[in-house]
């Protein structure tokens, strides 16, 4: 053991900064950081730039055009990008259904669909959860039937992140109910255009647009959009969901910006605080640092031996994510409740009192409340570590 | 000592629940017509003697109100009409009273602007001035998260004239010298901040305000944790109805032992809520070091206890509690906004842990 950091890694940081601080990277840095999903058009030319470095896919191999990084690299890579405002790329497009297309899928399915996704051309969705299957995935029942050469599905999905913006959807549908539920899943790459598709915005409480429902009514799909084996789906959808093993939905970027600003809160104004602020937050430091190590340990390969480990930093990232947020808003006593729009403008009197700090805390927090639901449950989550612990449960 | 409510205390809560009802089936009746109603049937100034045009009962009913307000997610200012009815009846001289009250008994909104420094959570420093100027004052000054605003025919401010004595002072709200700057809080509600420069003001009644301001702060105080019991009651209604429909996995999620005990939990947070808001019930009648120090320990405690009701509800909705058109993620909006105006949990236990002297009991 040693704590040494690698030069190679070292290096790699600095190269990362240098090329967000270059003028072509620095202009999407967003202004308002608290925005979480940038337009189309913005995420589109970023990943272009991205792409035309090989850095547009860090989780890829070189062979399908990614970048070939370690899960450390890819992890410094995002923190490096969220420090530095930009836009999040097309994580359903990049992260998740890139790998199931160049592990799973056909020739023709690799050439049509890989490289617009990693130009930015192509946005995806994630056609997973149902209204009556959430945690119970393998329960869903959006169907569809073989009609020749196409497949004909009808059902619904929901919790479908930025559809609004997707050029196609990756689906979990029922092909079979033989047997197990597991066993009559197939994965299916849906036109977001296709005729009898309906995509409905859900406004969530942070006041934004970012969740959908989507409703199939006999939606024709190709049958050579049908990814690897029909009815092996589930088994593509336990890899995409295992790549999840770098800790991003941790968000632990956001944990340390969040603890910087808390810091100086307490800082310039600690004595307008109420007695304890201080002491809670350098509680919260403290959980942050252990987080940091665990998500290094995760990074360097020791969820192999430690099946516990991902669901660890999920969990106590997610808890992390909203313990910060709710401290953050705290700070704003009474204004913590105002709605974002209420901060917009220069000639709020309490934007010039020099509350800026908390700009955006309050929408943030609602938003926050669903980082211990998304990405599988804490609930699942601590069944997960249960059951690697002390066996099934009966 | 009797703990429960009486078969009266039944019937009105009853009537306001059916009110909320009634008035979320018709959202095309404007605030002016529900106010009214909900004045006619005596759900404002509910304390107040009848000699004022009030019902003649006491904060029980008063803050039941409140509470079911709050669990019902009604956005109408109640609240600020029943704070308003306090402060007149018990600063405002005769003659205001007679004019004033069946005003805010009524659709007259006439906010209470007394906090300055939101923020801090600050209820007890006033530096905003009045002025003595013809047959009346000019007063001086900003407030901040002044509830309904936006509806207000003129504002009741607290502020200090020349010998440093407090006075609460009717503002025009469309007079010289009055700007508002709104803005809409999560909850659907609304706020504003006030700044006057020399806006005319009528003082009420003539003795010094100190002990009125102080009892419409304790009773806001009280009346924010009546709502936030409101909400924590719906919210774990509605958990325990949905845990018990919910199936994955082939069950009811509701038989998880995880979710049971997390309900458990909740109703543990929820119930001694309701026995906190007992204890602030009970501390309204005490002198008012006591009973400021109650009304600290109550909107603290039951402020955190239903963050965490609210929270863990919609936790265990799962997706249905991040969608706002569901009333759980309503419910979480409108306790963070119950918890935080007034001041969070947190400044309450911290300006408590400051004070010296004396906490009466009240048994």
């Amino acid at each position: 053991m040693h704590f040494d950091p690698d030069p190679a890694t070292v290096a790699f940081r600095q190269e990362v900064r240098d090329f967000l601080a270059t003028p072509e990277a620095a202009r999407f840095g967003r202004r308002n950081p608290s925005v979480y999903h940038a337009s189309r058009e913005e995420v589109s030319a970023w990943t272009r730039l991205l792409s035309e470095r090989g850095w547009s896919a860090p989780n890829w191999p070189t062979e399908f055009g990614g970048a070939g990084w370690s899960p450390l690299w890819q992890s410094i890579f995002a923190e490096e990008c969220y420090l530095a405002n930009m836009p999040r790329t097309n994580v359903q497009g990049l992260q998740m259904v890139g790998p199931v297309i160049y592990t799973f899928g056909s020739d023709a399915q690799r050439a049509r669909f890989l490289p617009p996704i990693l130009r930015g051309d192509e946005m995806w969705a994630q056609g997973f959860s149902e209204p009556g299957s959430g945690s119970d995935l393998a329960s869903l029942r959006t169907r569809a039937v073989r009609s020749g050469d196409v497949y004909v599905v009808n059902g619904q999905k929901i919790w479908t992140t930025l559809a609004q913006d997707a050029d196609h959807i990756f689906c979990l549908v029922r092909t079979s109910t033989e047997g197990k539920a597991q066993e009559g899943i197939s994965f299916l790459l849906v036109d977001a255009t296709s005729p009898g598709l309906t995509i409905r915005p859900i406004h969530s409480i942070d006041d934004a647009h970012g969740l959908n429902e989507v409703f199939f009514e006999d939606v024709q799909v190709p049958v050579d959009h049908l990814v690897g084996e029909e009815n092996a789906g589930w088994s593509y959808a336990k890899f995409l969901l295992a790549n999840e093993r770098t800790g991003g939905a941790a968000d632990l970027p956001y944990a340390k910006k969040t603890l910087a600003r808390l810091k100086e809160i307490v800082s310039s104004r600690g004595h307008a605080l109420p007695e304890g602020y201080a002491a809670r937050v350098a509680e919260l430091e403290a959980e942050v640092r252990a987080l940091d190590f665990s998500l290094l340990r995760l990074l360097g390969g020791a969820g192999e031996r430690n099946p516990a480990l991902a669901s660890i930093v999920k969990i106590r990232g997610s808890e992390l994510q909203q313990a910060l947020s709710e401290l953050l808003v705290e700070s704003l006593g009474s204004y913590g409740a105002i709605r974002h729009e209420g901060w917009q403008g220069d000639e709020r009197p309490f934007a010039a009192s020099g509350w800026h700090l908390g700009e955006g805390a309050t929408t943030d927090f609602l938003y926050r409340r669903a980082a211990t639901i998304f990405g599988g449950t804490n609930e699942v989550q601590r069944n997960l570590i249960a059951h690697h612990a002390l066996g099934r449960s009966s | 000592m009797n703990l429960e409510y009486d078969a009266d205390q039944l019937s009105l809560r009853a009537t306001v629940r059916e009110l909320a009802a009634d008035r979320h089936a018709d959202a095309g009746r404007s605030t002016d017509e529900f106010l009214a109603m909900a004045a006619s049937v005596g759900l404002i100034g509910a304390a107040l003697p009848e000699a004022s045009g009030g019902a003649g009962l006491s904060v029980v009913e008063s803050m039941s109100v409140h509470e079911l307000v709050g669990g019902a997610l009604l956005r109408e200012p109640l609240l600020s009409h029943d704070i308003s009815a306090e402060l007149i009846a018990r600063q405002g001289d005769e003659h205001q009273q007679a004019r004033w009250l069946p005003e805010v008994m009524g659709d007259v909104t006439l906010p209470f602007a007394h906090q300055e420094d939101a923020p801090s959570g600050d209820i007890v420093s006033v530096a905003a001035t009045a002025t003595e100027s013809g047959d009346g004052h000019l007063i001086d000054g900003t407030k901040t998260m002044v509830l309904d605003a936006g509806r207000a025919a003129a504002f009741l401010v607290s502020a200090r004239d020349a010998a440093g004595t407090a006075g609460v002072y009717r503002v025009a709200a469309d007079g010289d010298g009055v700007q508002v700057d709104a803005y809409d809080l999560i909850d659907g509600r609304s706020a504003a901040d006030l700044t006057l420069r020399g806006a005319r003001g009528e003082r009420l009644g003539g003795q010094d305000a100190s002990e009125a301001i102080a009892y419409v702060i304790d009773y806001l105080l009280l009346a924010l944790s009546s709502e936030l019991l409101g909400v924590a009651e719906a919210a774990l209604a509605r958990t325990t109805e949905y845990v018990t429909v919910r199936e994955q996995f082939g069950q009811p999620i509701g038989q998880f032992q995880a979710v049971r005990h997390k309900v458990a939990d909740m109703i543990i947070e929820t119930e001694q809520s309701r026995s906190m808001l007992l204890y602030g019930l009970a501390a309204m009648g005490d002198d008012p070091a006591a009973r400021r120090t109650a009304m600290r320990l109550t909107k603290g405690k039951i402020g955190r206890s239903v963050r965490r009701v609210t929270s863990e509800a919609c936790q265990l909705h799962g997706g249905l509690g991040m969608t706002q058109e569901y009333e759980i993620g309503q419910l979480f909006q409108r306790a963070v906004c119950a918890d935080v105006l007034l001041g969070p949990a947190s400044r309450h236990f911290h300006l408590h842990s400051l004070e010296r002297g004396p906490s009466t009991p009240t048994t």
